[in-house]
């Protein structure tokens, strides 16, 4: 018997027990004992194979973030914070640790006057993820469009009036889509994944820095050259950054 | 919480059915009277409250010869307080005084389970006098002066407005005929002399012999008090001097917001009474019934005088609570793991003021982050005053594990009874808190300010806890048969749209243009008819083929043309008359060589489609 054959053998014999499939209700709970255990990392690789295996969500990327804030990596955490208000704009949790992470982060002074009571009004209870404003803004094509039609050849006002009504979720729902989904023409959001990153005037590791970024800053990618991509800061500088120092919102 | 829910649903089913009396507490009866002291024209309540029954317990009263039952309610309730449950029934009953003198009411007794509890009994003086009332009384009758203003006569007729029946009252000791007239008010407060914050009811009552219409009541502004009112308008029949009399009664609860002589302020009450008119020699008792009017009357009660007594020095934890309370508190869950919630529920309920109870806030909770809600105020009106409860609630997020205890929350009333501030305390309770022993600790690694942050903000950690686990398995992503569904129909219903307009229109323009095209693919269509014709000398298609081009042509309707019908429509359309006959005679020859029998004599088919083909040429280029 050569070993060729051994291994083939070794492999049958062994490869029910190392193949053996663990479930997903598994690895959320070995991910959630992670992180009660305090093993951040690896609850977050368990999520991230989550992710991986299709399940994207608000409360996994919540999940993921509250985990890379207890690793003091600022930026990743505010990442997936972001990534989790986008699928579920309506959740407070996500609202309030992100205020908390950005209020820590951006320093912001709190707003006042009409701007700080219009930012009382929970307007976030009204906004939709993406999937939703896609699926709300067909809805409303269909029933805006569907009863136009209709109204042509019945030539009857409850038509016309259905009809107006479906145009309300359309439009609604083009907002929220617009929303969540800008551009990319338009808007590229990103963030600083990493402690301290130089601001560069050309793509060069060691060409001049312009300013400092911090980790968690939110910049605009405008495009990429090799490994580093040109950004425009909040304080209105364009630069390069490290493209591994960048990261985008999932 | 559910759990907290179920529990109290489960208590309230078992007290309802009488079910479970084994978790309620020992059985107590209590009966009590709000005054000792009453006059005839007055009435009693006795209240008689059974703790710890069941919802079919009723009291045993025994008879009441010297008092009459005029009015009876009974409420029950249903408390929990730190983790025990209680049923309490309050059977309460309005009395009035049948004679005057001294009397017992009771024992009223209670049988629970078999077993007998009685209360009472309770002693009752009754006075004559209709203006004394209890002690402390303070009654002011206040007779208008309405001269030339008679006694409506026995069995006038009811006006409009005064609403029947009203609850009779026993005939009570005639005290001074004299001295009622047919409508007269009193004012009159509960007590005369009382601390700020106290409480003090103050009774506004309109006695009627006649009827009024469209009375309306006139309050004094009670400017150094702050007013509730106890009931809208209580009516009643009452018996004075020999006279019965129509009651409407106001009672309000007023509590001085200051020291000093205080005085309610003139209340007022307008109507319209009936007089009786003048008739001359006509001013008869025959003809009362028809010479009566109604006169607009303002009747008005004397302001009422409160000594109002400034507080003793006040406790620091003193927050202006006057009266008789007490405190309870709940806790939903004394067990939980990190990031649950417990609610802390922290009841105050007496006589008095309520709304003027406040709690310190929580302090040394630092296994919680707090969320206090606004506190909830039930009020409970009757004709004793005011009472009620407020109820205090806090959401405390656990946040570090261990076992913990919620300190006594404290506070101090004043209780006018004693002249004293009283203290009222919760229980202490203690929490287990479940969890990792230092999981929960503040990560703010990256931030310049982390450790002075962490320290500002002490142990708390101030992000919100984790989802559970099973709360991520699911995806918002659409499937990819989902989003080209959903961006096929956001694009294709409006391309839809827009293409039955297109089409609409299409079919729209075709039909306009239809006779037009039909015109000018006649002659094409009749050409291409006859060339395609065999030379089987097949008359009657030629003969066909002509007729359709005429019909096209000229957009006749049908091809069954007459000779004659043709002859006039090419004359009509300015066919020179050469051509018109001729086409008629070719016309008339392929009929003939079809049904005449003469085929052997027509020409060939080459020279008859020659022939029809010039026909065509001519006939189109005349039109």
């Amino acid at each position: 018997m050569n070993l060729r054959k051994i291994f083939i053998i070794g492999c049958l014999v062994f490869f029910p027990v190392s193949a053996r499939a663990v479930t997903p209700a598994e690895l959320a709970n070995q991910a959630q004992a992670d992180y009660q255990a305090g093993r951040y990392e690896d609850a977050i690789r368990a999520w991230g194979e989550l992710g991986e295996i299709g399940f994207h969500n608000g409360d996994l990327y919540y999940n993921i973030a509250s985990a890379y804030w207890r690793l003091g990596k600022v930026g990743q955490a505010r990442r997936y914070f972001l990534g989790a208000r986008d699928w579920s704009p309506r959740d407070p949790d996500i609202r309030h640790n992100l205020a908390f992470l950005e209020a820590k982060v951006d320093k912001a002074p709190p707003a006042e006057g009409p701007r700080a009571l219009l930012r009382k009004i929970p307007w976030y209870r009204l906004s939709l993820n993406a999937s939703e404003a896609l699926i709300l803004t067909a809805a409303g094509s269909l029933g805006l469009f569907g009863f136009l039609a209709v109204h042509r050849l019945r030539r009857r006002p409850a038509f016309a009036v259905a009809a107006a009504c479906c145009a309300l979720p359309l439009v609604y729902g083009l907002f929220q889509l617009a929303l969540r989904r800008p551009p990319h023409w338009l808007s590229e959001p990103a963030l600083i994944v990493a402690p301290r990153v130089a601001l560069r005037e050309n793509p060069l590791p060691d060409a001049s820095s312009r300013e400092e970024l911090k980790d968690g800053a939110l910049v605009e990618l405008r495009k990429s050259q090799g490994d580093f991509a040109l950004v425009k800061s909040a304080s209105g500088k364009e630069g390069w950054v490290e493209r591994s120092s960048l990261g985008e919102i999932p | 919480m559910r759990k907290f829910r179920l529990y109290i649903l489960g208590a309230l089913t078992a007290a309802f059915l009488g079910a479970a009396p084994e978790a309620l507490a020992q059985p107590t009866v209590r009966v009590e009277v709000d005054q000792n002291t009453v006059s005839m024209d007055d009435t009693l309540t006795m209240t008689v409250e059974i703790r710890g029954g069941s919802a079919l317990t009723t009291p045993e009263i025994p008879p009441l010869g010297n008092f009459d039952v005029v009015g009876r309610s009974t409420a029950n309730s249903v408390e929990i307080v730190n983790g025990e449950m209680s049923v309490s029934k309050t059977f309460t009953y309005v009395l009035s005084p049948r004679r005057v003198g001294d009397f017992q009411i009771g024992p009223v007794k209670v049988y629970i389970e078999g077993q007998e509890y009685s209360a009472g009994p309770v002693r009752v003086r009754v006075t004559p006098d209709g203006g004394g009332g209890g002690p402390g009384y303070q009654t002011q009758p206040s007779f208008p002066q309405m001269p030339g203003f008679p006694s409506a006569p026995p069995g006038f007729p009811q006006m409009p407005g005064m609403p029947q029946p009203w609850p009779r009252q026993p005939p009570q000791a005639p005290p001074d005929d004299k001295a009622y007239a047919d409508t007269f008010v009193t004012a009159e407060t509960d007590r005369k002399e009382v601390y700020v914050g106290q409480q003090v009811i103050f009774t506004f009552r309109l006695y009627s012999s006649v009827s009024i219409s469209g009375a309306t009541l006139s309050l004094p502004d009670f400017k150094d008090f702050f007013t509730e009112e106890l009931m809208k308008e209580r009516k009643y029949e009452t018996e004075l001097g020999g006279r019965r009399y129509a009651v409407n009664e106001w009672r309000f609860a007023l509590f001085p917001t200051k020291a000093g002589d205080l005085q309610t302020g003139e209340t007022k009450v307008k109507g319209n009474v009936p007089v009786r008119i003048n008739r001359g020699p006509f001013d008869d008792p025959f003809f009362q019934g028809f010479a009566m009017t109604s006169k607009p009357r303002t009747f008005a009660a004397a302001s009422v005088g409160i000594k109002v007594k400034e507080l003793p020095p006040s406790p620091q934890d003193f927050t202006g609570l006057v009266g008789q309370f007490a405190i309870s508190s709940t806790l939903s869950k004394d067990s939980l793991s990190l990031g649950e919630t417990s609610n802390l529920k922290i009841e105050v309920s007496g006589k008095g003021n309520i709304r003027e109870a406040n709690l310190p806030d929580l302090q040394n909770l630092d296994y919680f982050k707090v969320y206090p809600s606004k506190p909830e105020v039930k009020l409970d009106k009757s004709l004793q005053g005011l009472s009620g409860k407020k109820i205090f609630e806090y959401a405390l997020v656990a946040e570090r594990p261990g076992t913990t205890g919620i300190p006594a929350q404290e506070f101090s009333y004043f209780n006018p009874e004693t002249g004293t501030y009283e203290k009222l305390s919760t229980a202490p309770l203690t929490v287990h808190i479940l969890g990792g022993p230092s999981s929960e600790k503040l990560v703010t690694a990256g931030l310049e300010d982390s450790k002075a942050a962490a320290a500002a903000q002490g142990p708390a950690f101030d992000l919100r806890p984790l989802k559970p686990a099973a709360a991520v398995l699911y995806s918002q992503a659409l499937r990819p048969w989902e989003g080209a569904t959903a961006w096929t129909l956001l694009v294709g219903a409006p391309i839809g749209f827009l293409g039955l307009i297109g089409w609409g229109r299409y079919r729209a323009r075709s039909l306009a243009h239809a006779d037009d095209r039909k015109r000018s693919r006649a002659f094409k269509q009749a050409k291409a008819a006859v060339q395609k014709l065999g030379g089987e000398s097949d008359f009657s298609k030629l003969s066909l083929v002509f007729k359709q081009y005429l019909s096209d042509r000229f957009l006749v309707k049908g091809t069954a043309l007459t000779p004659l019908e043709i002859e006039d429509l090419l004359k009509s359309r300015g066919v020179p008359i050469e051509t018109y006959r001729r086409a008629v005679y070719f016309l008339e020859q392929l009929d003939m060589w079809q049904y005449g029998g003469a085929a052997d004599k027509r020409p060939s088919d080459k020279m008859l489609k020659l022939e029809a083909m010039d026909l065509l040429r001519e006939i189109e280029k005349a039109t």
